[in-house]
């Protein structure tokens, strides 16, 4: 087949693919421990933020944060964003402690305080909490993804001249988030996206009488299939991308149905040639009724998050199932498609990228390779055991750490067989947070503390889809069948979209 | 359970339409599959200002993109010193010497091999003698980077042959030399 061909194939329509890489590269810029330098949570709020076009109050706290990164030390405003150091509130403590402790602050006006760093301007008074650094921080890694270095330096530091004054850090904040507005008005497109939805209603409509539809995993396959056959420039050529809208789709359904939508009916005839996120649509709107909300997320979050509760392959193969919440327990097995045959065609995309030659875009296109389901759904079993012996090794820091303040006499104490099995697992596990020296760090005690009822949600949660999924095999053609079945299905369509070698 | 939406219900279906481009942006923005035509990141644009050691994929895309090109040069601006100014006026003629700040260039031609140029830098001052690596950039923001090997009070000498690039920008004196912090 002509790579050139499959090259082709690997442009995605909807945003642009600049903005996908800016968020890309804002999102996993790497801290120098090797871990994410934003937590899941930040980036998750500043995409909403930037959807819903609701980002000027950051900005604002953003260019003040600049104020204060100029003043407390030599290096400029970037040495504190790009330390290196995973951003979190307790970094930025840390830092900004660094940064005054070598000679103070550069100019007058400004206070450290428990909570944050209050500057005094001449026309009045702006607080920074370090609770909200690691989000602006996220937000100045998207500026210069898409506003670029040059135009963000530059505004920068004409504020910085003379930056006595909010006024003027307001007047800068406006010209920030005008230039993001430019630069999302052509990167941002919701017209494309409305597409999107017309195409999906438009197939479940033909697959059914126009009533009720109950939309299941053989539906959201089916879907990606006509796609596939319908054009050759459709946007959901990535089986990922056909998926991802569904989840999409099913959200948008049940926010229709929520408080929200009944309190702010739709504006029947809105201008959709202003060619925006309707903007009565609130990052609030974006969290639906009775949301599941991810463990992960209260796992990426202070204080858990100074503990390594998982490592990061445990962390990429719980994701999805937490992140997707019910829709992962509806669609087991499209979670298992997105997962073995999804990442698949993400190779081909990647080899087709990279220029491989027609016999290796072929043979990644056989599915060979391709994890079967029973092993998959094995791998995600045996996390269960893990996660369980994460939180018995925590168990026993708090145990350790309450047994501190009853008991001064540690060696009569009587260990039950409980507490020798978390001793065990303490001592098996070898992570961040897990150490001796986690017994008596406050910090990581609370940690532990926190992170223990989010990792008992996710035990949960992961027993509940292994059982749907396990439940997949219990019907015929049983599970065995149904990944060969996949097999053929996915083969035959990569085939049809990549070309096949002669 | 699975999602149902009744297609008939024309209020829930505009109201699904209504949500599902914010819904759907989100989704995708927050994937974390890698998109389909990749650059390097600014973070990474800016730690390789102060690394010594030259990335060809770093390279590559900036050769390819001028905006790219435009944030490393102001990074270089903001981020090194300058050593070899560019000449107010610059001569067509060849010269064997470039006068810098706190340094000069020197190109002597080899005796031993006639195809060949050593370019001697001299550290006229003790507190550049440390430099380590060298940004020559031109007019158009392309930005080479050179790594030296440096001891502390030593010049730095570099044998080059007559028609290499390195050699022709290094004596261009319109392309301004600046060094390391």
């Amino acid at each position: 087949m002509d790579a050139q061909d499959a090259r082709r194939h690997v442009i995605e329509a909807g945003l642009s693919n600049e903005l996908q890489v800016a968020f890309y590269n804002a999102g996993e810029a790497t801290a120098a421990d090797g871990g994410l330098m934003f937590s899941r949570v930040v980036s998750r709020d500043l995409a909403k933020a930037v959807t819903c076009r609701t980002y000027t109050s950051l900005v604002l706290q953003l260019c003040h944060l600049v104020n204060i990164a100029d003043a407390a030390g030599d290096g400029g405003w970037e040495a504190l964003f790009f330390s290196g150091d995973r951003a979190a509130s307790r970094t930025f403590r840390r830092l900004f402690g660094e940064r005054l402790a070598v000679r103070g602050w550069r100019r007058t006006g400004f206070d450290v305080t428990n909570v944050g760093i209050t500057i005094t301007y001449e026309d009045g008074e702006f607080q920074v909490p370090y609770s909200r650094m690691p989000v602006l921080a996220a937000l100045i890694y998207l500026l210069l993804e898409t506003v670029g270095f040059v135009e963000v330096d530059e505004i920068l530091s004409n504020m910085l001249k003379n930056s006595t004054r909010k006024h003027t850090v307001s007047e800068t904040a406006n010209r920030m988030s005008s230039r993001l507005y430019d630069y999302l008005s052509t990167h941002l497109r919701p017209k494309q996206e409305q597409a999107k939805f017309e195409q999906i209603v438009s197939f479940l409509k033909a697959k059914t009488d126009g009533g009720e539809v109950e939309i299941d995993d053989a539906m959201i396959l089916g879907f990606w299939q006509d796609q596939i056959q319908l054009n050759d420039n459709n946007d959901f050529k990535q089986y990922r991308s056909a998926l991802r809208a569904f989840v999409a789709f099913a959200q948008a359904i049940e926010g229709g149905r929520s408080k929200i939508a009944v309190t702010r009916p739709a504006a029947i005839g809105e201008d959709r040639a202003a060619g925006e996120i309707s903007p009565d649509i609130l990052p609030e709107d974006l969290e639906l009724e009775d949301d599941w909300q991810s463990p992960l997320i209260e796992l990426d979050s202070e204080p858990a998050s100074a503990i390594r509760f998982l490592n990061q392959q445990e962390r990429k193969d719980l994701t999805l199932i937490m992140d997707w919440g019910p829709l992962a327990l509806s669609w087991p097995l499209s979670l298992l498609r997105h997962e073995t045959f999804g990442f698949t065609q993400s190779r081909l995309t990647q080899a087709a990228r990279a220029g491989a030659d027609g016999a290796e875009i072929t043979r990644i296109a056989s599915c060979a390779d391709t994890e079967n389901f029973a092993t998959r759904i094995a791998r995600i079993s045996e996390l269960h055991g893990r996660v369980l012996e994460t939180l018995k090794a925590s168990a026993w820091i708090l145990r350790q750490e309450s047994g501190k303040q009853e008991a001064e006499h540690e060696d009569d104490e009587v260990i039950d067989s409980k507490a020798m099995e978390a001793r065990r697992a303490f001592k098996k596990l070898n992570r961040q947070g897990f150490s001796e020296d986690a017994l008596g760090a406050p910090d990581l005690v609370a940690g532990h503390r926190a992170g223990v009822s989010p990792m008992l949600r996710l035990r949960d949660r992961l027993d509940q889809w292994c059982n749907k999924a396990h439940a997949l095999g219990d019907v015929p053609p049983g599970l065995g069948k149904l990944f060969e079945k996949d097999t053929i299905c996915f083969r035959d369509e990569f085939h049809r979209l990549y070309g096949e070698s002669s | 359970m699975k999602p149902k939406i009744d297609l008939g219900d024309l209020q829930a279906v505009q109201e699904a339409r209504r949500l599902f481009a914010a819904f759907h942006a989100v989704e995708q923005l927050t994937a974390n599959d890698a998109p389909a035509v990749m650059r390097p990141s600014f973070s990474r644009l800016y730690a390789y200002v102060g690394e010594t050691k030259i990335d060809a994929e770093i390279e590559t895309a900036l050769a390819a993109d001028a905006r790219l090109r435009e944030d490393y040069r102001r990074l270089i601006e903001k981020f090194s010193l300058p050593f070899v100014p560019r000449a107010l006026a610059a001569d067509s003629g060849t010269e064997s010497l470039r006068e810098g700040i706190g340094c000069r260039l020197r190109f002597v031609p080899s005796t031993a091999e006639p195809s060949q140029t050593y370019v001697i830098i001299e550290f006229i001052e003790p507190a550049t003698a440390t430099t380590s690596t060298l940004f020559l950039c031109d007019r158009f923001n392309n930005c080479h980077k050179v790594s030296l090997t440096a001891e502390q009070g030593e010049n730095v000498q570099l044998l080059l042959d007559n028609d290499s690039d390195l050699l022709a920008r290094l004596m261009d004196k319109d392309i301004e030399i600046r060094r390391s912090l």
